[in-house]
């Protein structure tokens, strides 16, 4: 599984506009931090209804979009300042926390 | 004069009434002369009268600050200042309530405008939000500031021109509704960078000549190794670095830069192609000379309110240039300085610089009926005033 997390918009959003995504390959991770992102990658996509509402953009807010690229699938879970849900933000400090770019 | 102690209760902005002091119209010198004397009379009964109060325009805009405990979760934030409690030990709580209170401030006595809806709305402000969050925004409610990563950023709270940025952002969605998408969106976000840097000028009694311009230079750390997020004099030069690169923004419409409208491409640059207009406003406070917070603002402010949600660069230049004739009259310097400005950054009004000369008649005469007409109110209202007085019963 590979999961990857965008992180874009914010009052300093030409910072980060063309910046890779952070990246993370579970073949590079060892059983145990293998197992943990899963099961992170489990509970965000299953509270995925609150984290993926797609309203209308708000000023300066920053948006997260974390992509979970399985052998059959490929998904797409985002999320706002204000939407962003428990499971969710579990899920992307992990990623900011082990992800490379 | 302190410009924080420059208050003023006219319904009209001071300036504008000195302006048309000087108009060579005998009718219009002698409204305004109207509107200038009941003032002052409305003013020495103001002085009398508590109960005046109930009559004039409450100036709310309560400020509330609330501490997140670094979660990003705003109904788990507690309450730690209000306008009722003493100054906090919280440099962040201080630092925002004292901001929101300049940009109240700003709004309130150069622009007239009773806080974000015009309304006397509270004012409400998140401060210590999630762990290491490097951002400050406006979620159509409140404002929201981050403590920074201490890598890059400092503390949010600690910029006076991101206070107002931000407050602005609710200014606009209550006047224009400018959609956060393309040019409409980097022109909801050029007027709070406008607004930001011209509180900030205002709080400092800075002229548009030596203001520096820059929005968020007190929020990085000296890591960052730039000057600041953006710079209205000259988008495109706020910071060049290993780490970030060169400030993306464009200074003229030849460079506008096209992006998706995604996530991904800042709703279509609008962080990016704000340089355009911020430009444009820079430029017209420092061709017409002296504070940005007088004539300039007051174009920008009043053709803000003029536009809708859709509005482009070419609509808000044209507004902008037919505002300008009918506040300081065709042909007037501060409307020749205006269109000069958008066509300095490549935005054309395309032959309609100027309105044809029967606008410019039609909009004398209506702002005689409408000086005539606010004079019978104050007029009215002084009656009502006195009549409340027994010293004049």
């Amino acid at each position: 599984m590979k999961v990857s997390l965008g992180v874009h918009g914010g009052l300093a959003a030409a910072l980060a506009v063309g910046r890779p995504p952070l990246c993370i390959d579970t073949d590079d991770l060892d059983d145990a931090a293998a197992a943990e992102l899963g099961r992170l990658v489990d509970a965000a996509a299953g509270s995925a209804a609150r984290a993926s509402a797609d309203t209308e953009p708000r000023p300066d807010e920053t948006n997260y979009e974390i992509t979970i690229d399985r052998q059959d699938r490929s998904t797409v879970i985002a999320a706002t300042d204000t939407t962003a849900g428990d499971d969710f933000i579990r899920l992307r400090d992990w990623i900011s926390a082990h992800g490379s770019q | 004069m302190n410009a924080i102690d420059r208050c003023t209760s006219c319904i009209m902005p001071p300036y504008l009434l000195e302006h048309l002091m000087d108009s060579a119209d005998t009718t219009t010198r002698s409204a305004i002369m109207d509107t200038l004397l009941v003032t002052e009379q409305l003013r020495g009964a103001r002085n009398a009268h508590p109960t005046v109060g109930v009559f004039a325009a409450p100036a709310q805009g309560s400020r509330s600050v609330f501490d997140a405990h670094n979660r990003e979760d705003l109904w788990a934030a507690t309450l730690v200042r209000t306008e009722d409690s003493s100054a906090s030990t919280d440099t962040s709580v201080d630092n925002a309530f004292d901001g929101l209170g300049t940009t109240r401030s700003f709004f309130r006595n150069v622009l007239g405008r009773d806080s974000i809806d015009g309304h006397g709305m509270r004012l409400d402000a998140f401060v210590h939000f999630g762990r290491r969050y490097a951002n400050a925004f406006w979620d159509g409610r409140q404002m929201v500031f981050g403590d920074g990563d201490g890598r890059i950023f400092d503390d949010l709270t600690g910029s006076l021109d991101i206070i107002g940025h931000e407050l602005s952002h609710g200014v606009t969605e209550h006047t224009a509704g400018l959609v956060y998408h393309n040019q409409p969106g980097a022109l909801n976000e050029s007027m709070s960078d406008v607004f930001g840097s011209v509180v900030k000028q205002w709080s400092r009694n800075e002229t548009a000549e030596v203001a520096d311009w820059l929005i968020g230079s007190d929020v990085f750390t000296p890591a960052f190794a730039g000057d600041a997020l953006r710079s209205l004099k000259a988008p495109g030069s706020a910071y060049d670095t290993p780490l970030f690169g060169k400030d993306p923004q464009p200074d003229h419409m030849s460079r506008f830069v096209v992006l998706p409208d995604t996530r991904a491409g800042d709703w279509g640059g609008v962080h990016i192609n704000s340089g355009i207009p911020n430009r444009a406003f820079h430029l017209t406070a420092v061709g017409i000379g002296g504070n940005a917070w007088e004539a300039p603002v007051h174009i920008w402010y009043e053709s803000l309110r003029a536009s809708n949600s859709h509005t482009d660069f070419r609509e808000f230049a044209e507004t902008t240039g037919a505002i300008a004739a009918r506040l300081f009259g065709t042909g007037s310097k501060e409307q020749q300085v205006v269109m000069e400005s958008w066509d300095a950054v490549g935005v054309s009004l395309g032959g309609r610089s100027a309105p044809p000369d029967h606008e410019s008649v039609d909009t004398l005469d209506a702002l005689h009926a409408q000086l005539e007409r606010l004079s019978v109110d104050i007029r009215d209202l002084t009656t009502v005033v006195r009549a409340l007085d027994p010293a004049h019963t």
